[in-house]
């Protein structure tokens, strides 16, 4: 299939995905509101009825099983846009890389061009000097007339060539730096373009390898020259090599910890400690292509993933986002943390700015130091105010993430409290729509820690998570 | 080589506009596979 008519599908298919998986993906329900006791209460309440309980379970795995099907459908697509994009992007650099021969050919007819002019300048010249010209030779001075109409038509087509090149040079670069771009800005082809192009590099160098070889053998006979630079060249490789294998083990290792924290599995401990040590470390961001905005997303996938185990509490989650450096408390001398005045001296928020480990990133104190007219400040300050910038504007990504998942669809969760209510006594119904103290009674009696639960540091952006339902066996249903 | 050969940039016009439809073709999958990226982390 044509190129063009195949990206013209993945197009459509994206928009037909994209449309299903909005409508499910609307649905789950993560999050808490206001009414968030009230609803967690109902939630409990329903675990005691093993019907009602059943009806909430595969509600909700039906729409993660939904939003999966449709993520998978997605994942598929995009692979299937990455091989085209591979091989567009190979045909591409061999475009580039015949348009320059072209090129060089053309410039090459410039040459000739040029010298040729040069040789009719010469020779008008010539005629030019000659008794016959200077003494009004009608047929020397149209001879000359002639040439110099030859000439002009020369030098102006040559002109026009040039400018033409110039201008076609200009425009391949340009796409040779895109092509170059958008293999290291959206990571679709790197490693898949190496290996597509390997073979093809691979013979060119044993081409040059071959060539130096024959030269070397040429002119020096038999003699071995051994550069003093191999074994630096050597250990630089190797070197190289080390760190491209540590980097692919990295990837690896996120991508499987990440692929489980996508899916349905619930991660271990273990797993998860690694997997946001590995988020942590803001170098191997670099080393894994993925940007601050990136992180964020994958921290809500992973509290995401927190939230789907049975395990999931609030503490959990604070701890989670502790953890990714979300920890937004205002510094105390209280928590021993930090102190105050180290806090209000510009070496010490230096520091603290820098450490990331002690996660006192009060947002307050960056939107201070910001407001403040960087412009008026030492270079020192001017550092510093530009690190509680980049941790202003990575809080404020953060705060982005989490308004999502305070978002709670209320007309789900209506539905959801309508059908436990079809399963509760009236009685039941009753005293979960009593006052909030009997609520709390409730709910601590079910052994759901809300004590834990994260004090609201932002106006409404806070991430607040619930247990949700055990899956139900056949046998319980 | 005739003179017309020298001047002629036929051939170099088609490749390039070759070059530029592949590379159309490549703006849109990219810019799909951002979109795809971007869906998924939703």
């Amino acid at each position: 299939m044509d190129k063009k008519e195949l990206l013209s599908r993945f197009e459509e298919r994206y928009e037909e995905l994209r449309a299903k998986r909005e409508e499910v993906h609307g649905d789950i329900v993560i999050g808490k509101d206001e009414d968030e006791k009230r609803y967690l209460a109902y939630e409990e309440a329903a675990k005691d009825n093993k019907e009602a309980a059943a009806i909430l379970d595969q509600d909700l795995h039906k729409m993660y099983e939904e939003e999966e099907k449709y993520n998978n459908q997605l994942d598929v697509l995009d692979d299937e846009i990455k091989k085209l994009a591979i091989d567009v992007t190979k045909e591409l650099k061999e475009q580039v890389s015949e348009l320059n021969k072209s090129v060089e050919t053309k410039e090459k007819h410039i040459e000739v061009l040029n010298n040729e002019i040069n040789q009719m300048e010469d020779e008008i010249k010539s005629l030019k000097d000659s008794e016959s010209y200077k003494s009004g030779d009608e047929e020397t001075v149209l001879k000359v007339e002639d040439l110099e109409a030859v000439l002009n038509a020369k030098i102006s087509r040559r002109d026009d060539l040039t400018k033409k090149l110039d201008s076609v040079k200009k425009e391949i670069a340009n796409i040779d730096k895109e092509i170059e771009e958008y293999m290291d800005k959206y990571d679709i082809e790197e490693a898949d373009i190496d290996a597509t192009l390997a073979t093809g590099k691979a013979k060119e160098a044993d081409k040059e390898e071959n060539k130096e070889e024959n030269k070397k053998n040429k002119g020096k006979g038999s003699k071995f020259v051994v550069a003093p630079s191999v074994n630096d060249k050597e250990n630089k490789d190797e070197k190289e090599e080390t760190k491209k294998d540590e980097t692919k083990a990295l990837k690896e290792e996120f991508n499987a910890l990440y692929k489980k924290a996508k899916s349905k599995e619930a991660l271990n401990d273990k797993e998860y400690k690694r997997l946001v040590e590995i988020m942590q470390d803001k170098d191997n961001w670099d080393k894994l292509k993925i940007t601050t905005g990136v992180i964020f997303n994958k921290s809500k996938v992973i509290l995401k993933a927190l939230a789907r185990t049975a395990t999931i509490t609030a503490p959990t989650v604070r701890g989670a986002r502790e953890k990714l450096g979300m920890k937004i408390e205002k510094a105390t001398e209280k928590n021993g943390m930090v102190s105050t005045d180290s806090i209000r001296s510009w070496s010490g928020l230096k520091d603290l700015a820098e450490d990331t480990d002690t996660k006192v990133a009060s947002e307050k104190l960056f939107e201070d130091v910001v407001k403040m007219d960087r412009a008026t400040l030492t270079e020192e300050q001017q550092e510093v105010w530009d690190n509680a910038k980049r941790h202003l504007d990575e809080f404020n990504g953060l705060k982005s993430v989490l308004n999502t998942y305070s978002g709670v669809v209320e007309t789900r969760k209506k539905e959801r409290i309508e059908k436990i209510n079809n399963f509760l006594s009236a009685e039941e119904v009753k005293k979960l729509d009593a006052p909030e103290e009997n609520v709390k009674t409730e709910v601590k009696k079910e052994g759901l820690d809300l004590s834990g639960m994260v004090e609201p540091v932002g106006e409404e952006n806070e991430v607040k998570t619930k247990e949700t339902s055990k899956e139900i066996t056949k046998e319980e249903i | 080589m005739e003179e017309k050969d020298l001047y002629s940039t036929e051939d170099l016009d088609k490749n390039l506009e070759k070059l530029r439809e592949n590379k159309e073709i490549l703006d849109r999958l990219t810019s799909l596979h951002e979109k795809i990226k971007e869906e998924r982390n939703k």
